[in-house]
């Protein structure tokens, strides 16, 4: 029964990854695997599955309307040139190769993660470190390292929410352990940029603005996570990273600094988006009066009880509830009416910009949609009819005391099988939670090795890396990527593995 | 019938927005249809959404 429980999983694994399917194609077939094997072996019957369906759809839309809006926020941003000047204006800032690494390699791409992600990150910075003179291989790790400790409170909180929407559980439960591993993983990415540019020279050269760095961006991260702004955890990092990582740029500058092309008020209209974005956020999330008005409205049904033909039972109560007034997905869109409005109003745009906006959103997410889809169902069908409680018994008995080790890398595969931390939190989370649940573990760690692993994992995935060989002049080259990127994720998996294990059982 | 594939087959979105509908629009359907126990209504809206992944499987082909 394990192996027919794994199937729909391997199912994904093996066309992704072996056949290089989309997600929307691999998904597809998941789905149509889970809901065979659940039919014939699992005896779910039409009723559960008809609630499994009814379930998976709000799911899917509390994750894909911060996916869509976040893209379309961050197109909003770009069209009116404001992704380009931030990435002109910050090479200036210093001429010394392992500052501006970090400096653009690992602040900045964290902040690129945190309002936009979607494999942006690498995409937009390869091609400036290429010009700063790094080869393009080093162009393409350094950023691929340097956001991954933002993936998870990235794009706008989109793979945090996948996996609240997994679970059930909330974010008082999920942010601050997820904070914490996030947190360390991001000093530690950034002692790997360093090492990148020029070995244990260059960490030895920069080794205080790493810890000054790392120390704000977690800080920051990990305090708004928990104050129940996950959307905006992310983007708080990388802006603390920038305020930080500017004048540490100043203090470490090098030999050709050319700090005098900067324009202030450009580079301050050009965030002005995402500053509307925070200060929405705050609002709705800190004055209560706002939060009980835009709260009135929520969407959700009431679901029965149900038993599959196995004896298998998922308990009645309200699915995912999606309150759509002060969702983050709505949040975003007022964000993005607004700093289109402000662009407009300061003729950024040229004409047609609207068209192309709403084109390239339609047709970056859409694909993606599809897939996030597909998948979902896949998983929801999977524990209506136990499928889940299935594998997360048998990983408890074959693995057992063990399990705390292979939490993050059960969260890498399902990252690099699907191409996202949101995806492989939507597929293992709620298997990890039940693992968790039978062995005793506290779960709160346990969803945070996966999502952390889930990040790190995020990077090798053949789609991104097959995005930044492409902005590097390195299309075909991807195999040298990833021996280079490899090696390292794996160190750090084996970090975060021993970090879940101390904590586990020695705290 | 020939003129929508034709359309859809140039525009990749729309095939894709397509899909998307089919499979989320009958699993919201196929609530009520469970609540009422109409066994041919969720038999129905189920079909739709196995039919939307089943064409999802296939390659998108713009030729």
């Amino acid at each position: 029964m394990f192996i027919l429980a794994i199937s729909p999983i391997l199912v994904i694994l093996i066309l992704m990854v072996g056949f290089r399917w989309k997600a929307s194609r691999a998904g597809g077939l998941g789905y149509l695997a889970a809901l065979l094997i659940s039919w014939i072996w699992f005896g779910i019957n039409l009723e559960t599955l008809a609630y499994a369906h009814a379930k998976a759809v709000f799911l899917i839309m509390d994750v894909l309307l911060i996916i869509w809006t976040a893209f379309l926020l961050y197109r909003v941003v770009a069209e009116a040139g404001g992704i380009e000047i931030l990435s002109t204006t910050l090479p200036h800032l210093t001429g010394d190769k392992g500052m501006q690494a970090l400096l653009i390699g690992w602040i900045f791409a964290s902040f690129l993660q945190g309002v936009g992600g979607f494999g942006v990150p690498t995409a937009v910075i390869a091609p400036i470190l290429v010009g700063l003179g790094f080869s393009p291989l080093n162009a393409v790790v350094i950023p691929s390292l340097g956001h991954t400790w933002a993936v998870t409170f990235g794009s706008l909180g989109a793979s945090f929410n996948a996996m609240m929407a997994a679970t059930g559980l909330g974010w008082e439960v999920l942010a601050p352990s997820a904070g914490i591993f996030l947190g360390i993983t991001g000093l530690l990415v950034g002692i790997a940029v360093a090492w990148v540019v020029g070995g244990w020279k260059t960490f030895r050269k920069l080794w205080i603005p790493i810890l000054v760095i790392a120390a704000g961006m977690s800080t920051a991260q990990y305090l708004t996570a928990t104050l129940g702004l996950w959307n905006i955890g992310g983007l708080m990092g990388g802006t603390a990273g920038l305020i930080i990582g500017i004048p540490l740029a100043w203090l470490f500058h090098g030999k050709n600094n050319s700090s005098g092309k900067i324009n202030w008020r450009e580079l301050f209209i050009s965030l002005a988006g995402y500053g509307v974005l925070v200060l929405l956020t705050l609002i709705i999330q800190l004055v209560p009066p706002v939060k009980t008005f835009l709260s009135q409205v929520k969407l959700g049904f009431i679901f029965p009880e149900t038993i599959t033909g196995s004896g298998y039972i998922v308990q009645a109560g309200p699915g995912r509830q999606l309150y759509i007034f002060r969702h983050a997905g709505m949040i975003l869109l007022v964000s993005s009416l607004a700093a289109y409005l402000i662009f407009s109003k300061a003729g950024w745009y040229k004409e047609g910009a609207l068209g192309r906006i709403l084109k390239s959103t339609g047709s970056r997410v859409i694909s993606s949609s599809v897939g996030i889809t597909s998948i979902v169902m896949m998983a929801v069908i999977m524990q209506h009819a136990g499928m889940t409680d299935t594998l997360a018994r048998g990983f408890s008995n074959t693995i057992g005391w063990f399990y705390p080790v292979v939490a993050p890398w059960l969260g890498a595969l399902g990252a690099v099988m699907t191409g996202s931390n949101a995806n492989s939190n939507l597929v293992f989370s709620a298997l990890q939670l039940r693992t968790a649940e039978i062995l005793g573990l506290p779960v709160a760690i346990i969803l945070a090795a996966q999502t952390t692993g889930g990040a790190l994992g995020s990077v090798a995935a053949p789609t991104k890396v097959i995005v930044g060989a492409s902005t590097a002049g390195m299309e075909g080259k991807e195999g040298d990527i990833l021996r280079k990127l490899l090696p390292i994720i794996c160190i750090l998996l084996l970090m975060i593995s021993l970090i879940t294990a101390l904590t586990v059982y020695l705290l | 019938m020939n003129k929508i594939t034709a359309f859809l087959k140039s525009h990749p979105a729309l095939y894709y927005l397509m899909v998307f509908l089919l499979m989320i629009i009958p699993s919201v359907l196929l609530y009520p249809a469970a609540d009422g126990e109409s066994q041919i209504g969720t038999i129905f809206f189920l079909g739709l959404v196995i039919l939307a992944n089943l064409v999802a499987v296939f390659p998108y082909n713009s030729k």
